[in-house]
């Protein structure tokens, strides 16, 4: 009952918002820049509202470790594991401006492609063009949130990590922060339709990790691409050993 | 002078094509057959796949069709697609 009232929420917000405030900020701003900036800004005090909503519904309880590592600057490249469909939500919410990867469907997605318009989200459709671009947006200063899993977790499977944000983080040679994330009971994965609500509380732990500085993986002689396996591989170790921490210690 | 032109057999043009993929990709040599999917099985992705075309490039002096490298599946389709280039 709730969660379907979070999710009409949701779905709501977020078109009242397309059609009101983002075409608003865009009007009054002659930066497309800029607007994007105060458009991401607006996605971050939404869904920090519906974090606080959830929270208050009793749909869900979080702890989230380290926080201040991800102190609010900018610039930061983050890399999370994807188990929920509220991964983003609780990510956009700890970080005031922070531009996503995003796949090519939530462009026209009712509900969502207003807000992909509006702060510049950007969009996993070309690889080569999606690493420039994410090249291009760490050093403007943003914070880049990219899900290596593409997609969420198929609970069961081993980790499987596309390439693309290994490829981006050998290209710009920047530090990135690796993100665990986990939820206890599994719900709003992949393997669940999203009404189908666990009758326990869902306990959401997300672990924010040092800055993880790519440079010792990167030699001279190894290729793009060895170097893009290697970054990956130390991406899902990261990732597994986060997750295998959260459940051991409940 | 390049490596791979139109006298080179397709067994050849194989042999180089192991050679670039256990350079670049770090793939065992007993893994690089010619029915091997690239994607599946040998875990390419569509960056190395221009990296792949980039050293392609330099054994055959010859640009490569991004479009004709589209329908490309298996190793043996990329040898075959290298073969036809060359022989046009």
């Amino acid at each position: 009952m709730a969660t379907g009232l979070s999710f009409s929420v949701f779905g709501a917000g977020a078109l009242v918002i397309s059609l009101t405030l983002f075409p608003a900020i865009h009007l009054a701003s002659f930066d497309r820049r800029r607007a994007n900036l105060g458009c991401q800004y607006v996605v971050h005090l939404s869904f920090r509202f519906f974090i606080w909503m959830m929270k208050s519904l009793g749909i869900l309880s979080y702890e989230i470790v380290d926080a201040e590592k991800l102190a609010r600057d900018t610039g930061n490249l983050i890399i999370a594991n994807h188990p929920t469909l509220l991964d983003v939500v609780f990510i956009i919410s700890m970080l005031p401006r922070t531009l996503c990867v995003v796949k090519k469907a939530a462009w026209s997605n009712p509900f969502l492609a207003g807000v992909m318009w509006a702060t510049g989200y950007i969009q996993s459709d070309d690889p080569l063009q999606l690493i420039a671009e994410c090249v291009q947006s760490i050093e403007q200063e943003n914070n880049l949130l990219i899900f290596p899993e593409a997609t969420r977790t198929v609970p069961g499977q081993p980790l499987k990590l596309k390439r693309g944000a290994a490829s981006v983080i050998v290209e710009s040679q920047k530090l990135f922060i690796p993100l665990v994330i986990t939820c206890e009971p599994s719900t709003l994965t992949k393997a669940e339709k999203w009404f189908e609500i666990p009758s326990r509380k869902m306990h959401f732990k997300i672990t924010v990790g040092d800055k993880v500085d790519p440079q010792p993986l990167l030699t001279e002689d190894a290729g793009r691409s060895k170097s893009n396996r290697r970054v990956n591989e130390v991406i899902r170790e990261l990732f597994s050993m986060g997750i295998e921490r959260h459940e051991r210690s409940g | 002078m390049t490596e791979i032109d139109s006298s080179t057999t397709k067994e050849e043009i194989l042999s180089h094509i192991k050679h670039i993929f256990i350079e670049n990709f770090d793939l065992e040599d007993d893994a690089i057959v010619a029915d091997a999917k690239l994607y599946d099985d040998l875990d390419i992705d569509s960056i190395d796949a221009v990296d792949l075309m980039v050293a392609l490039k330099k054994k055959t002096g010859r640009k490569l069709d991004p479009d004709a490298f589209k329908q490309v599946r298996t190793v043996g389709d990329v040898v075959d697609a290298v073969h036809d280039l060359l022989i046009q």
